[in-house]
């Protein structure tokens, strides 16, 4: 799912300055997993944010809400209702559900959190980057491990001079992606893959560098 | 080619289910008919059904458009089916195996003439 | 011949062929690059020329590889995929070709947090082995990458690539430069070598894979001053594998950098006696004047001069 992490608070406080009534929005789904934006992020953040202002004899009223997700239209607009005229949204979406609530709403819509990646739980409290939405998925010739968002330097066709002991030499913690991309499809029984050339990506026509990109499925719309 | 093809044909309780009897008036294969309470009622997985168990092409009666009782039945139902034929198409299911047909419940005579001109095409190509 | 530069015509001819680098300033002083270019004359047959090594940035390898050849020596410009997309790459090599440069060395490219620009956007638009195979396009289809558009000219490009015997997986580092010779490669250069050892296991990998039969192996060699670059360089740079042996000779020794000197000809004298090792690329960094020495004690000088 998508990961973010929390805003700083200082971040936070400095865009709540010059409002005394907001929307504190959380949501149920990615930034739940991630333990970033849910409910009980949300009661969390609000106390803080409340005591913070109380230290500056600056009260501020928050109105606490977490929708199913935020990201959709029929959720977005249900977050109408719980507007009551707050001056601003401080939203603990990843930033698609930022980006919804700013075309429904008329009032400032602030990011809480910095979308970081799509990534796997590893661990309760530790997740890591799996997936960059390159736009052509090559797993199945990679054994399942995605060189684009786990290499460094995106190589199709590594290990490049640097990979030792298995790790990246960008930091002795990081895997090397191809030694796990060649460890796994040796389990396989598929390291002749590794023999393929996999040509250059079509970045421009397939990824993000071909622009904002969009999925059209006529059949679904009415 | 398929002399007599096997089509299944899922008719609407709405119109389809009005004009039956012209329907089994189609000599040229062998048809069985599946009435829904609304066209748009049937998921588009549903359609393959049919296919995978030997059928040669389904076809859908349903309601004019602006004459759905359940507002966009019909219009979900077209949309499926030609989402079908664009997606199979990619592996050799050729489209005339599919077919669409719009029927008032008056409408039976154009709607057997129509059928019979999507049959005969059907025999022509390779399934 | 498929670009007919020095380097080329030496390597065909069946001479061991010694080249060395050359790191560009920090800057647009070129004197730095005519005070190291007169280090490297007459004692090796081509010099490669950097691409921002380690991410640090130095005046750009084609321009210090203009220069270089307007000195009189033969420059091999290297060409990292981290700065440039496939664009900029392809109008670079057009401009190298047109400014007389006849060898490409085909790199990944350090990471650039390493560097001393680490907010730069990094591009990586081709890995190394998917810019040796469009230079090898350009030269022999006339084309861009994609084989559609024509090229006005001929691109004539002797292609080289690295190759690091002491990364991992160890097994697959052969069969990598295989990929790399299907791809186009005309030569590689080695990392710097003091597992002798690994090497000569890898060079066995190599010779099975009848790799040494295709392309020319230039093994990489680079001078110790101190133990303490030793430790330092076998400690924190991946990739490079320093025998704790050679490590004890440096400690030991009474003058660190004379020992370095001494274990590095002996290197050069085990690596001619190898099967399929075609020359030396000698990458004495910051030490550029003591390279004349180590050709020269390890009997390589003159270098033949082919016409």
């Amino acid at each position: 799912m998508i990961k973010a992490e929390q805003k700083p608070l200082e971040e936070i406080m400095k865009y709540l300055e010059p409002y005394k009534k907001i929307l504190l929005l959380g949501c149920g789904a990615c930034v739940t997993v991630c333990h970033s934006g849910g409910e009980k992020e949300v009661l969390l953040l609000a106390e803080a944010i409340r005591i913070a202002r109380q230290e500056t004899n600056n009260p501020i009223e928050i109105t606490e809400h977490t929708p199913p997700r935020q990201c959709e239209p029929e959720f977005a607009i249900q977050v109408g209702e719980f507007i009551n005229g707050a001056e601003a949204i401080l939203s603990l979406s990843c930033g698609v559900g930022v980006q919804t609530l700013s075309r429904y709403f008329n009032i400032p819509v602030l990011p809480g959190v910095n979308t970081v990646f799509m990534g796997e739980t590893v661990a309760h409290g530790l997740w890591e980057e799996r997936c960059q939405a390159c736009g052509n998925c090559i797993l199945e010739k990679t054994g399942g491990i995605c060189p684009i968002a786990r290499c460094a330097k995106q190589l199709l066709n590594g290990p490049c001079g640097g990979s030792s002991r298995g790790k990246c030499e960008i930091k002795r913690e990081t895997d090397c992606a191809w030694q796990l991309i060649y460890d796994r499809l040796k389990a396989l029984g598929q390291l002749e893959r590794l023999k393929q050339i996999i040509p250059a990506k079509n970045w421009g026509q397939e990824s993000r560098d071909k622009g904002p990109r969009k999925i059209v499925r006529e059949d679904l719309q009415i | 080619m398929n002399s007599s093809p096997k089509i299944v044909t899922f008719c609407c309780a709405g119109s389809g289910a009005y004009v039956v009897d012209y329907i089994k008036k189609l000599d040229q294969g062998q048809i069985e008919v599946i009435e829904v309470p609304c066209a748009g009622r049937i998921e588009a997985y549903s359609f393959l059904e049919p296919l995978r168990n030997g059928a040669d092409a389904v076809f859908v009666v349903a309601c004019h458009e602006e004459n759905c009782e359940h507002l966009w039945g019909n219009v979900r139902a077209k949309k499926r089916i030609e989402y079908l034929a664009a997606k199979l198409g990619m592996i050799g299911v050729v489209k005339e195996r599919f077919a669409f047909f719009n029927v008032s419940t008056n409408g039976g005579v154009r709607l057997l003439k129509e059928m019979t001109e999507k049959v005969s095409k059907l025999k022509q190509v390779n399934l | 011949m498929k670009a007919g530069s020095n380097l080329e015509k030496i390597l065909t001819a069946g001479h061991f062929a010694v080249t060395a680098e050359l790191g560009p300033p920090k800057g647009p002083d070129v004197g730095v690059i005519q005070k190291k270019a007169e280090f490297l004359r007459g004692v090796v047959d081509a010099v490669n020329v950097t691409d921002n090594q380690t991410a640090i940035v130095r005046m750009s390898s084609i321009a210090t590889c203009a220069i270089v050849k307007q000195l009189g020596l033969e420059p091999v410009m290297q060409m990292v995929c981290r700065d440039r997309n496939r664009i900029a790459m392809q109008s670079d090599i057009f401009g190298a070709v047109a400014l007389g440069i006849k060898n490409i060395l085909c790199l990944t490219g350090d990471h650039h947090t390493f560097g001393n620009q680490v907010n730069a956007k990094n591009v990586h638009d081709l890995d190394s082995i998917q810019l040796i195979n469009m230079v090898r396009t350009m030269r022999e289809e006339g084309t861009l990458l994609g084989g559609e558009d024509k090229i006005e000219g001929e691109v004539k490009m002797f292609i080289g690539g690295a190759a690091n015997p002491f990364a991992d997986p160890f097994e697959f580092r052969a069969i990598r430069v295989a990929k790399k010779v299907e791809a186009g490669v005309d030569f590689i250069q080695t990392q710097c070598i003091y597992d002798m050892d690994r090497f000569k296991e890898w060079m066995k990998m190599i010779r099975d894979l009848g790799v040494h039969e295709k392309i020319h192996i230039l093994a990489g060699v680079t001078p110790l001053k101190s133990a303490g670059m030793a430790r330092y360089m076998a400690k924190n740079v991946s990739g490079i594998i320093i025998p704790e042996a050679i490590i004890d000779r440096m400690a030991k020794a009474q003058k660190g950098a004379e020992e370095g000197i001494k274990i590095c000809i002996e290197q050069i004298q085990e690596l001619r006696e190898i099967e399929g090792v075609h020359g030396i690329h000698i990458m004495a960094i910051e030490w550029e004047h003591m390279v004349r020495r180590i050709v020269e004690e390890a009997g390589l000088l003159p270098r033949p001069i082919l016409s």
